[in-house]
């Protein structure tokens, strides 16, 4: 067959010149149209629940809410983990399904098991199923500044100019608004006017509702026309709205202004934006799963410039993260490590082949299987990222192997037969080596395979790679069988190549050394031996880790504080940290914080919880060399600061994390348990425990108990007496405290709450406990009664936050790790815990966050790597038909590994798993290497009689092509061993295990591979 | 097992927060530290209260109707201040001839009744007439005196000079606000036709809160600071009825005015600080107090709020004492163990 395709091609060359040009076509379309993002989509199909519980306690809402929906949400099926994070007045529930579920059928259940419930839930529960996004939807983030407004104007600039023009960009799932004070028309009753007046709050709350209405009436026909008869009832103003009449007496009138004051207030706030210490309003656009975010981001921008000349003058749109600048910054790294490969590549063929022409047709299928590639990405729905092309480079050196092998022989062969008609030189050429370049690149096919089972984080990271690797593999071998006898056909001279001096020279110092090594095997076997054990201590000692801290060139410090602090206390304690990181560290721009929840709820923050982003210079004005030193500044600053818990971490490694375990962290310890006090009192104990022991950085327990709550137990027996119910009693202190909304003002697109609100400053507002003892209430009847007389006010405790994993409450510890392996962190930390930790009966520890990923990534590769090598020998078995030489081929893996770990260990790199995955990639390398020697000497078995001389002149012979895809493979890798920009810390592990292997594997593919087949087959002949 | 761990832990973090607040100030590093010294107060403000502008019953002069009138055309409008002898009211109707005629008669009545009793009290004492016989002229001599009185009462506040004879203008017995039901339709013998509130009468009747009640001691409306100066001994409901001093003349609140009054509480041992500088931890509230080079918690009681204050009990004196104002919640994670890595 394959001889076939070859002579096909050869005969048929125009046809095959077509189907070049359209491949191209289809290539560079695809590359014009791929969607591009930093990352592959590495969110599982998930769907979060937010719900939003006025008033309630954590405690409350994990009973009556949350309990109520995890319980319906448990018998939907293919789901994987269910999570929950209660807080006050708010839950955040997130069901993930196994990988593959279709998003909008796990959508429908979870939304139809919540509509199942929702009647059974507390009156008031607000909110449903969040936006149709991933934790890495927040893709782009700003301020709006303009000093000539006021914090609520630009507020409202945000709500009704800003979002909704944004959410009309194709790809925005929303726009989540943060800071500043979202406007209302404030109704404050005043309880004595009230009581005067015989009004009752239930009766103003009534007259506003029932007032604002529009409602039609009807036709009328007149004649031959037809009215439509409306009532209008609906205010318009602040002024219409103070003058609705409530109550008619005699010949008084009771308008509203009368009894209440009606002003222009603001919700409450659940959280505030700071920008360089100074309060503002932020806007953040989350995407659409599966969306393009380089499009989405694009179509933002546009909008915004559409925008800019309709805001009010001096507006700014102050653009603080942007996820395309990491797009293409990453994409620009890892596109500059494309092309200094392929440059690199050309150079080291035109340097090996000694010719220029040669060298071009075994490049040839460097371009062109790319865009193959890129053809095939986009027909498989891949997004060109840091892993997908990624993928690309680590292949770059394999995609000429191929080809290599055909040129050199074809170059070999018409130099040796000189005479034969060409066409069929290049036939004869090609064919011979087909079946060992096929068999070599399936046996690289196989050994990516692995990577393929990958499940979780990692699997969704390199499941690009290895589909890529495999895509181009495929390409290149293809074209190697069809495209390379074209272009050789085409573009080689009649003139016998010859190998250059050097080749020549290389090949006689070669020869003499092996006959050393086979003279006197032992001294090279000791070598050897001893280095491969020097490589198993080293791997001892090798950092073991899940992924390499990609630089996302942002930082954010993640604060938390006292956890009944106030949101003005929150904010201006904040307000002197960043002050204080702006003066003592100048490469921060500008920073923007985050102060407790989001509008949306995507992510429920407390008021004692700031995320602060900060937004740096360009390296190239930094005092320090690393991005770790500059932490390490901002971490001094921050030390300054008792009383604040502070945690490093970056935009997408934050969203990552709490993806994975819920939580922010590389580790988290997750102790299960019933009682919120007892978890928490554990939760402190592991906190202390871990600190101690070296490497934890950013040890966090998230406050989770010593939540204080007032409690007002109201007295039935004299509330009753005035037809006063709890329900009533509760929404009137609910309009004293948080504000109760009775009905909206539409003016315009805008929509602005009517609310029963008291103003913070006003003297009736309720600043103490004493305040709230002595309020006088108004009741249904009129009458007025201090509200000590009615009801108890005193403290309780209760849980600040309940988070739950399958129905089972936790609390979680979290550290960052520095300075060493995660794995010996987790290792030495288990240890510590088992011996100081006393886990009471029914309590467990659970370890998450990246190390869970690490240890699932090692237990499902030791599963399948075995598998893979099973199914090489098989191959190798039905190649030479003998075990022992595919033995032999095999043995050549231990060298191989040996160097990859042996580079590890110099460089200080970690084994993670994208050298596992170099790891895995030198299999294939050393396996192909040593497929390429043995098929030799195996060729030649027939045509050189004497063994020695066979396995000599075999070994020199193949040097060349040995040192090509070794040295195309490993200086092809160079630019991504050295990359220095953001997305390049993943692929460096990868690149440097292979390159380190390929040089041991090189050097025992060219002597002990020779060396042993040399002495097997001399015992093998006697 | 569980319930002692969780009282374990109860117990021991009482303890550890009962040693533990005192926080040094060398351990604050670059913790912005703002201070200020608590001013001592008599009085905290409460809650604001329904008042009226009203007067006490007694304190006003009340002009009652000699006898059924059918119209009354008042001079003045309701709450008006009015001077003595100020016309304010003109009583028109067939009646008012009557009334002239019935004070004359009654004045004959009381002229004659007094001739009498002259001259029969000689023969009285004398014991000519009997005793049943003087006692009926005595009778009859205070009875038309009164009566008379009563007339003549109210015929000094008629403006003389009046010709209609079926008009009687009326005028103001003192310098006060007059009130009056401007829409009753008929006034019978005995009704008030007006009131006539003098201006020191005119003072705020309140309802505090029974637990307060005996505490307060000043109600504010506006910029007007009224002392209290009467306070019920019996509660209506939940109630004490109270009453402040009479109401300067520039306190502009009209009688029967309802206006919201802020009541100020007495206190002891109350200070004011800023709202800044109280926090609170397991039930209490304290303020951050400097000692040296220590920062000391201090527990308060919050008895009342001001704009950006509160009043605060202490039983620890913290007048002219440095209380911390800023960085109060850092200083409380710093008790609570949070930071410190």
């Amino acid at each position: 067959m394959l001889a076939t395709l070859i002579r096909f091609s050869l005969t048929q060359r125009v046809f095959i010149g077509i189907l070049v040009l359209a491949v191209m076509a289809l290539g560079v379309r695809a590359w014009l149209a791929l969607p591009v993002d930093a990352f592959p989509d590495i969110a599982p199909t998930q769907v979060k629940i937010i719900l939003k519980a006025p008033g309630m306690t954590a405690e409350e809402v994990e009973q009556q809410v949350t309990q109520v929906i995890e319980t319906e949400l448990l018998g939907i099926p293919d789901q994987q983990m269910l999570r929950s994070t209660t807080k006050y007045a708010i839950t955040d529930i997130t069901l993930d399904f196994r990988d593959g579920t279709d998003i909008y059928w796990a959508r429908q259940q979870v939304n139809e098991r919540l509509a199942g419930v929702r009647e059974s839930l507390p009156d008031g529960i607000t909110g449903g199923v969040a936006p149709m996004s991933t934790p890495l939807s927040e893709m782009f983030m700003f301020t709006v500044e303009n000093p000539r407004l006021s914090l609520m104007e630009r507020r409202h600039l945000l709500d009704w100019e800003i979002r909704p023009a944004l959410r009309t960009v194709p790809g925005v799932a929303d726009v989540n608004v943060l800071g500043g004070y979202a406007r209302t028309f404030q109704v404050s009753p005043k309880p004595a006017m009230l009581a005067l007046a015989g009004i009752s709050m239930e009766t103003l709350e009534q007259v506003i509702r029932d007032s604002n209405l529009n409602l039609g009436a009807g036709r009328l026909e007149q004649g031959n026309d037809t009215l439509v008869v409306r009532t209008e009832g609906r205010i318009e103003s602040l002024q219409e709205l103070a003058n609705l009449v409530v109550k008619v007496e005699g010949l008084q009138i009771y308008r509203l202004a009368d009894v209440a004051e009606v002003t222009i207030g603001h919700l409450e706030r659940y959280g505030a934006v700071t920008r360089n210490g100074e309060e503002t309003t932020e806007a953040l656009i989350i995407a659409l799963k599966n969306s393009n975010t380089g499009e989405v981001v694009a179509g933002v921008k546009r909008k915004l410039a559409e925008l800019q000349p309709s805001l009010p003058p001096a507006t700014e749109i102050n653009v603080f993260y942007d996820r395309a600048t990491l797009i293409d910054t990453a994409i620009e790294t890892i596109s500059n490590a494309l092309f200094q490969a392929i440059a690199i590549v050309v150079v080291l063929l035109a340097l090996f082949l000694g010719n220029l022409r040669a060298a071009i047709v075994v490049s040839l299928s460097l371009p062109l299987s790319a865009l193959a590639t890129f053809y095939l990405m986009s027909v498989a729905g891949l997004s060109a990222n840091l892993m997908s092309l990624g993928g690309l480079v680590i292949a770059i050196g394999m995609l000429v192997d191929s080809s290599v092998v055909v040129v050199e022989n074809v170059v070999t062969t018409m130099e040796a037969k000189r005479g034969l008609p060409r066409l069929h030189l290049i036939y004869r050429a090609c064919k011979d080596v087909a079946l060992p370049v096929v068999s070599g690149t399936v046996i690289v096919l196989i050994v990516f395979s692995p990577l393929l089972t990958l499940t979780g984080l990692e699997g969704k990271l390199f499941t690009p790679v290895a589909v890529t690797i495999v895509f181009a593999m495929s390409a290149s071998l293809l074209l190697s069988m069809t495209v390379v006898p074209i272009a050789s056909s085409l573009l080689l001279g009649d003139k016998p190549i010859a190998a250059p001096k050097w080749i020549h020279a290389l090949q006689r110092a070669y020869q003499g050394s092996l006959e050393t090594v086979i003279a006197k095997p032992l001294v090279v076997l000791a070598i050897f031996a001893a280095l491969l054990l020097l490589s198993a201590v080293m791997f001892t000692f090798t950092g073991k880790t899940f992924m390499p801290v990609l630089d996302e060139g942002d930082i954010i410090v993640q604060l938390e504080k006292s956890p009944s602090i106030s949101l003005s206390a929150s904010v201006e304690l904040d307000s002197q940290i960043q002050r204080a990181m702006l003066d003592r560290v100048p490469e921060i721009r500008q920073i923007v914080a985050r102060t407790g929840s989001d509008e949306i709820g995507l992510d429920p923050m407390g008021l004692n919880e700031t995320d602060i982003f900060m937004e740096l210079e360009p390296v190239s004005q930094w005092r320090f060399e690393t991005k770790e030193e500059l932490i390490d500044a901002i971490r001094e600053v921050l030390q300054e600061y008792p009383g604040v818990n502070s945690g490093f971490t970056q935009p997408i490694q934050m969203r990552v994390s709490e993806m994975l375990t819920g939580s922010s962290g590389d580790l988290s310890i997750k102790v299960f348990g019933s009682e919120i006090a007892l978890l928490a009192m554990l939760a402190d104990q592991i906190a202390a425990i871990t600190r101690d022991v070296a490497g934890s950085v950013d040890v966090q327990t998230s406050s989770i108990d010593g939540g204080k709550f007032l409690s007002v137990d109201v007295h039935a027996e004299v509330a009753q007496r005035f037809g006063l119910s709890t329900l009533a009693f509760a929404r009137y202190l609910r309009t004293q405290l948080e504000g109760l909304q009775v009905s909206e003002i539409i003016q315009g697109k805008t929509r602005t709450p009517i609310m029963f609100a008291t103003d913070s400053d006003a003297a009736a507002a309720l600043t103490s406990v004493n305040d709230l003892r002595q309020k006088v209430m108004v009741m249904p009847d009129g009458r007025q009664a201090p509200l000590y007389e009615l009801a108890d006010v005193g403290y309780r405790e209760g849980p600040l936050i309940v988070e739950r994993e399958r129905g089972n409450r936790f609390a979680v510890v979290t550290s960052n790790v520095t300075g060493r392996d995660i794995v010996g962190f987790v290792e030495e930390l288990e240890a510590t815990l088992s011996e100081q930790l006393v886990l009471p009966p029914g309590y467990r520890l659970e370890f998450g966050g990246e190390f869970e990923s690490q240890q699932r990534a090692t237990r499902n590769l030791l599963l399948v790597i075995p598998a893979a090598l099973l199914l090489i020998t098989i191959i190798l078995f039905s190649t030479f038909g003998s075990m022992p030489k595919a033995a032999l081929i095999l043995g050549n893996i231990p060298f191989a590994i040996m160097g990859g770990l042996i580079a590890l260990f110099v460089t200080g790199e970690y084994l993670s798993v994208p050298a596992s995955v170099g790891l895995i990639a030198l299999l294939g390398v050393a396996v192909l290497n040593g497929v390429v020697m043995v098929s030799y000497f195996e060729q030649t078995r027939l045509s050189v009689g004497e063994l020695h001389q066979r396995i000599v002149q075999g070994s020199v012979r193949r040097l060349r092509p040995v040192l090509m895809t070794a040295s195309t493979a490993m200086f092809g890798l160079m630019p991504l061993a050295f990359a220095t920009g953001p997305g390049a810390e993943i692929q460096k592990p990868l690149a440097i295990v292979v390159i380190g292997g390929l040089l041991t594997s090189t050097v025992t593919t060219l002597y002990l591979l020779p060396m042993f087949y040399y002495y097997m087959e001399r015992r093998h002949h006697g | 097992m569980k319930k002692l761990m969780l009282g374990l832990l109860v117990f021991l973090s009482a303890v550890e927060l009962a040693n533990a607040q005192t926080v040094a100030l060398t351990a604050l590093g670059s913790l912005e530290l703002d201070y200020e010294r608590p001013v001592a107060v008599a009085v905290y403000p409460g809650q604001p209260l329904a008042a009226r502008v009203a007067f006490r019953n007694g304190e006003a002069f009340i002009v009652p109707s000699p006898g059924r009138v059918q119209q009354i055309e008042y001079l003045v409008e309701p709450g008006a201040t009015v001077t003595e002898g100020q016309p304010f009211a003109v009583l028109r109707g067939p009646e008012m001839h009557h009334f002239e005629m019935s004070f004359e008669s009654n004045r004959a009545l009381a002229a004659s009744a007094e001739q009498r009793f002259r001259s029969n009290k000689p023969l009285y004492e004398r014991k000519t007439i009997s005793e049943s016989l003087w006692r009926e002229i005595s009778e009859n001599y205070y009875t038309s005196q009164l009566e008379y009185e009563h007339m003549r009462h109210f015929f000094e506040l008629v403006v003389d000079g009046d010709n209609d004879p079926s008009a009687l203008t009326l005028m103001a017995p003192v310098a006060s606000i007059i009130d009056y039901q401007p829409n009753s339709s008929e006034v019978e013998e005995g009704d008030s036709i007006a009131l006539f509130i003098p201006q020191e009468a005119i003072r705020l009747e309140t309802a505090l809160p029974s637990t307060i009640g005996a505490h307060v001691t000043a109600l504010q409306v506006g910029d007007c600071s009224l002392e209290i100066e009467r306070v019920s001994a019996m509660t209506d409901g939940f109630f004490i009825q109270a009453w402040t001093q009479p109401l300067p003349m520039d306190c502009s609140l009209m009688l029967g005015q309802q206006v919201l009054a802020l009541p100020f509480v007495r206190a002891s041992n109350a200070y004011r600080v800023l709202k800044s500088a109280v926090f609170q931890i397991e039930r209490q509230s304290y303020v951050w107090v400097r000692r040296g080079d220590n920062l000391v918690a201090v527990a308060v009681t919050v008895l009342g709020a001001e704009r950006d204050g509160y009043v605060v009990h202490s039983e620890v004196p913290l007048s002219g004492i440095d209380t911390l104002i800023s960085s109060v919640s850092a200083v409380q994670g710093v008790l609570l163990g949070l930071g410190g890595e």
